[in-house]
């Protein structure tokens, strides 16, 4: 893109705002049309629901039953103000922000057949658990402690959570992309047909950009809340690295984690190395 | 873009919230674009309102490709171009008069042209040709590529594109001559 010159910025700069009152008149006159145009396809509609009712008893009630949806609905869209829609947007950025801890757990397969599981448990401001196939790492902000399972062996190791915060983790990055936040190489798009009432389906488009790998996945959000509750990803090109696994499923829950889990216990049957 | 697609998607069940949420996130955008189409305070009203009363209208089967940005900056600017062609304005443009107008009549739209030069370039483009004017104000305030605008108007890039140029070019000789003609008086 050409950087634009003096005159085309000024032109750019011809900005106009509607004051509070220019806001609620213009919207008052357009809620007042919408609410005669539901007026009259109802009038419209009339002669023919009539007679569809006067023949069957069933109809009837059905027919009625659509009416009455139909007024719900109809006074549901057109009754609002401005100033309801703070609740919109704002309900799934307040969701996100409200989020305190998550958990998922995600299973991976692997090129050989085999199932991995690996379970993440994230508190803010400073708690981690991570349990993977040949370590588990909890650090609870002050203190970390990685548990290398093959060798049996336990290292408390200094706290990376002032350099690598929770809020930046993973996790929580894959969370705010249903939120406006963007990861380069990552394509969203909303699956009409698939979603409903209380569950929005998306398409996750990637190609990462370090090695151009692509996955395809789909994601399973909240309709209120805009949070993943699940979300599946599988590989669409071939990978160099023979360790890379090929599909992957994550559940993700919001429940209230106990603090047990980032307590810092090394199990029976470990030497502690450090 | 997610958000928007969000919004459509509650919007096509009745919501309410997200009809409301798409008035107010674009309400400014599509009155700056129709104020600088018109130059017209009261049109540009008139334009936006019946641009969300259509939009209101789809609710149930909106689909959205593309950007809903610019979907409801081309749906601005095809009723600006009905309302100029049907020569309904309220006048040619004179921004000061319009100004005053606007300011004498409640503040209808908050004019935030705040200097001389800014008034001296709403004039200017209330002299070139429509058709120049309408491309410039598309690609730079509504954010729209010429292959965009091009699309929606079945019209050659390259034409839109002359029409930019020949119309920033046009614009330039206006703001120098005034510039000129100040000078001399």
């Amino acid at each position: 893109m050409q950087p634009k010159d003096n005159l085309e910025q000024q032109i750019i700069n011809l900005q106009h705002q509607a004051d509070a009152e220019t806001q609620q008149r213009i919207f008052s006159r357009i809620r007042q049309a919408l609410n005669e145009d539901q007026k009259q396809q109802t009038a419209h509609m009339q002669p023919h629901i009539w007679s569809t009712i006067m023949q069957n008893r069933i109809i009837k009630y059905a027919a009625a039953a659509v009416i009455i949806i139909g007024v719900l609905v109809t006074v549901s869209f057109l009754g609002g103000s401005p100033d309801g829609a703070q609740v919109a947007w704002a309900k799934v950025l307040e969701a996100f922000n409200n989020v305190q801890q998550v958990q998922v757990v995600s299973n991976k397969l692997m090129p050989d057949g085999s199932t991995v599981t690996h379970k993440f448990c994230l508190r803010r401001p400073d708690c981690i658990y991570e349990d993977k196939t040949n370590s588990t790492i909890i650090d609870n902000g002050q203190e970390r402690l990685v548990l290398f399972k093959n060798k049996k062996e336990a290292a408390f190791l200094p706290s990376r959570i002032d350099r690598f915060p929770v809020s930046n983790h993973t996790v929580f990055k894959i969370i705010g992309l249903f939120q406006n936040e963007t990861l380069e190489g990552m394509t969203i798009t909303l699956l009409e047909d698939e979603s409903n009432k209380t569950t929005i389906v998306y398409t996750m488009d990637y190609i990462r950009p370090i090695d151009q790998l692509t996955w395809q996945g789909k994601a399973w959000v909240d309709a209120e809340t805009n949070l993943p509750i699940k979300i599946s990803a599988a590989l669409t090109s071939t990978p160099d690295s023979p360790q890379e696994h090929l599909s992957e499923e994550g559940a993700f829950s919001y429940d209230p984690i106990g603090n047990d889990i980032f307590e810092l216990t090394v199990p029976e049957g470990y030497k502690i190395i450090k | 873009m997610l958000e928007d697609k969000w919004l459509i998607w509650k919007f096509n069940r009745g919501s309410r919230e997200a009809f409301s949420k798409i008035y107010q996130k674009y309400l400014d955008d599509l009155l700056t674009l129709a104020v600088n189409l018109l130059g017209d305070a009261h049109a540009a009203e008139d334009v936006v309102q019946d641009v969300f009363i259509r939009f209101g209208k789809s609710n149930g089967g909106f689909q959205l490709r593309g950007s809903l940005k610019s979907y409801l900056a081309v749906c601005v600017a095809n009723r600006a171009r009905d309302i100029y062609r049907s020569g309904k304005r309220h006048q040619t443009v004179d921004l000061n008069e319009a100004e005053h107008v606007a300011s004498a009549a409640a503040d209808p739209v908050r004019w935030a042209i705040s200097n001389e030069q800014q008034q001296r370039i709403s004039r200017a483009l209330a002299k070139i040709p429509y058709e120049q004017h309408e491309v410039i104000i598309l690609h730079l305030q509504g954010d729209m590529k010429f292959r965009e605008i091009a699309r929606t108007q079945q019209t050659s890039i390259k034409t839109l594109q002359s029409r930019y140029r020949y119309g920033l070019d046009k614009l330039r000789s206006l703001l120098n001559s005034e510039v000129c003609h100040a000078t001399k008086r």
